[in-house]
């Protein structure tokens, strides 16, 4: 019997990949976007995502869970799929990449000033390599338990409880300045990352729970962020989040246990497991277009060049201001191709369909 | 051999990390206390306008007193910090300061320029305390207290335990800053002061913005922090004349145990009911009445009552002169009206100086000790 993905498995790959590193951030940019009570402005914004997975999930049923690349295959010459192989391998590696050093560049400005962001980089990035080496399955469960190894930090946010006040938070909605367009989309993208599981169709299991277990996983993230923006707000005043570059590392520093005074510094390497996984199942994705491209080529081979070359495109970019500039850049692309991938699929799928129909008829 | 490549690679990583940036706890100064004093010399201008004082605890065995107090002159925080560094074989590090002690002359002209240091640096708690000196911060830092050698955590553990009785407050600087960024209250700070060989705590300290505007004794700060929201704890002890008193002089009585809870309604911007429900026991009392007898302990609670109304628009009305919102009605005046009415409104200047704030207290006797 061929192994397959369970849908938890499924359910919380989507999680998994979607939270990162822009947790920390969040609440500042929920408020800069739309102002007092911001959280509710999770919503709508997730609303945005799942109407995208809906089209995922209309790809994989129209066509009966077969590749996305098979779908390509079927109606192009493999000359005019290669650009989109292309567009594939560079912007989900580099993202994977950029993503990476996002994270590091974050912990090493706060705890190891001294130390070159790059060694951290390597050491990430060697990591990163055995999981992408174990397979698709094994990262699967893999996935699984670094998903038990980091879930219990949201319930350092009960540690806030006392601090918390509904008269801080206000009864206004989405007053004060706001700008719902860029600050919006800079909020949206931390919704990114269910697109990757066009990729995964081959190897979920057919049991028609796949769609359900990516609404799940997706819903699941919006019920953390908004928690998380919500207990902020209520934490800060509205002026004072958003003045805090990563309210939510603030909040960390803030919570004291009986035992561990200052716990955000445990915290930021749990969230190493998170990033982790994001940055892997990018380059899992890069890998699976790269595959297409070179088919002869070992895949360990592969996998070697597209951690190694993406790793020396990242040394052009070493403070933060200029990794966040070009992290802008490809989420906007991102964002593009996770809207308009999954409809050129559909149509594809139809014509195919009219195609075969009308083949049928001649028949 | 795949598994021997990645034994070396975990190996390596591991005894690597401990490379770079070697920090032996022998060669850190862990600063404790930091103490920030205006310079009020002539050449302030020049020379600088902060004395920074540090304290921090002395680990060298053969060293006669237990702490080390450095001292300078400087031009902002950091700019100090190089300097003292200078002064000491210790690497100066605040990964645990617990206290940040402003003098009252440099709270007056505001505190939020050195604040910025306090919240920029990384290693900082958020849980810092703030407090203001009634005096010098560097004196109170440099003298001795022969009964508590480590001064900062003395200052610490002992505003901890105050706040806990509501004679002050504790504020970290998360609250601080929170206070001050919110358009609808304004920052308190517990305020101590020297005494001849211990350190006193000398009540509560209101900031209007980012400037100390008013003080409070201790004496009235427990009846403050009934209007500043729900506490429970603190004792209160009030000269008390009844009706029937046989005894005429020296009549004093003891509150204990006061739980307060408060409740704000708005009827209009301008005008605000405060209701506080106190609840307390008796614990001392120097007259001669039967306190089991229902009449007497009602009689105690109105006029305790009217007592503590009384203090209360005595301090209201000081903070409306001094446009200082330190119980935060602005913060439900704010809720309780329109986004672009509040936007408008000039509450802090124009509003609050002359609203009209009405204070009803109820008090309520839970018992009067084991004693009839």
């Amino acid at each position: 019997m061929n192994e397959k993905l369970h849908y938890t498995q499924i359910a919380v790959i989507v999680y998994m990949i979607q939270s990162g590193v822009i947790l920390f951030a969040l609440p500042r940019i929920v408020a800069e976007a739309f102002g007092t009570n911001g959280w509710l402005g999770l919503f709508p914004l997730s609303a945005v995502a799942l109407a995208n997975i809906v089209f995922i999930i209309l790809v994989y049923k129209k066509g009966n869970g077969q590749s996305v690349f098979t779908i390509l295959e079927q109606s192009f010459p493999k000359w005019l799929c290669y650009p989109i192989y292309l567009f594939m391998i560079v912007s989900f590696s580099l993202l994977a990449v950029l993503v990476a050093k996002n994270y590091i560049i974050l912990i090493q400005n706060a705890m190891f000033p001294e130390v070159s962001a790059n060694s951290f980089l390597i050491l990430f990035l060697i990591t990163a390599l055995f999981f992408l080496s174990k397979g698709i399955y094994n990262m699967g469960k893999i996935t699984l338990l670094f998903f038990f190894m980091t879930i219990w930090t949201i319930f350092l946010l009960f540690l806030l409880f006392p601090e918390f006040s509904f008269t801080r938070l206000t009864p206004f909605i989405f007053k004060g300045q706001i700008d719902p367009f860029e600050k919006g989309f800079e909020a949206y993208t931390a919704f990114l990352g269910f697109e990757l599981v066009l990729f995964l169709f081959p190897y979920v299991q057919n049991d028609g729970k796949f769609g359900k277990a990516v609404i799940a996983g997706h819903l699941f993230t919006t019920f953390i962020y908004v928690s998380v923006c919500f207990v902020a707000m209520g934490f800060y005043s509205f002026e004072q989040v958003k003045g805090i570059l990563y309210p939510m590392q603030n909040l960390l520093k803030f919570m004291e246990t009986p035992l561990i005074e200052r716990i955000e510094n445990i915290v930021f390497v749990i969230f190493f497991i998170k990033i982790i996984v994001t940055v892997t199942f990018y380059y899992w994705g890069a890998l699976q277009a790269t595959k297409r491209i070179f088919i002869k080529t070992k895949e360990k081979w592969l996998m070697l060049i597209i951690v190694g070359s993406t790793f020396f495109s990242s040394l052009f970019f070493e403070i933060k201001r200029e990794v966040d500039e070009l992290l802008n850049v490809i989420a906007i692309l991102q964002t593009i191709f996770s809207f308009s991938f999954p409809l050129l699929l559909l149509l594809l799928l139809w014509l195919q369909k009219a195609k075969a129909k009308r083949g049928n008829k001649i028949a | 051999m795949r598994n021997l490549l990645l034994v070396v690679l975990i190996l390596t990583s591991f005894l690597l990390t401990g490379c770079p940036e070697k920090k032996i706890v022998e060669d850190l100064g862990f600063i404790h206390s930091v103490g920030y004093e205006l310079n009020e010399a002539d050449d302030a201008e020049e020379e600088g306008v902060l004395i920074l004082t540090v304290a921090m605890p002395q680990i060298t065995p053969t060293a006669e007193k237990d702490r080390e107090v450095l001292t300078t002159i400087a031009h902002t925080s950091k700019e100090g910090r190089m300097k003292l560094a200078r002064k000491t074989d210790r690497a100066l590090v605040s990964g645990q300061l617990r206290t940040a002690l402003f003098s009252r002359n440099l709270a007056e002209i505001g505190i939020f320029d050195t604040m910025d240091t306090l919240l920029r640096d990384h290693t900082i708690g958020l849980n810092l305390k703030i407090i203001v000196v009634n005096g010098s911060s560097k004196d109170l830092l440099i003298g001795d207290y022969p009964e508590h050698p480590r001064t900062s955590r003395y200052i610490f553990e002992l505003i901890d335990k105050e706040a806990k009785t509501l004679i002050t407050a504790d504020t970290s600087l998360h609250k601080f800053k929170r206070a001050f960024h919110d358009d609808g209250i304004d920052p308190i700070v517990p305020v101590i002061k020297q005494g001849i060989e211990e350190i006193i705590v000398d009540g509560l300290g209101l900031f209007s913005g980012e400037r100390l505007v008013m003080t409070i004794n201790p004496v009235d700060a427990r009846i403050f922090m009934m209007l500043h929201g729900d506490y429970v704890g603190g004792d209160m002890t009030k000269e008390m004349i009844l009706d029937d008193e046989e005894k005429e002089s020296y009549l004093y009585m003891t509150f204990t145990t006061l739980k307060s809870k408060r409740k704000v309604k708005v009827n209009s911007p301008s005008e605000i009911d405060v209701n506080v429900e106190v609840e307390g026991s008796i614990s001392e009392y120097t007259g001669l009445l039967d306190l089991s007898d229902d009449e007497v302990q009602k009689e105690i609670e109105k006029k305790l009552a009217a007592n503590i109304e009384e203090v209360s628009e005595r301090l209201i009305k000081e903070m409306q002169q001094k446009q200082a919102d330190n119980i935060g009605i602005g913060q439900f005046v704010r809720n309780s009206s329109k986004y672009e009415e509040w936007q408008e409104m000039d509450w802090k200047e124009e509003i609050y100086p002359e609203a009209k704030i009405n204070v009803n207290v109820n008090v309520k006797l839970r018992g009067f000790g084991s004693v009839k």
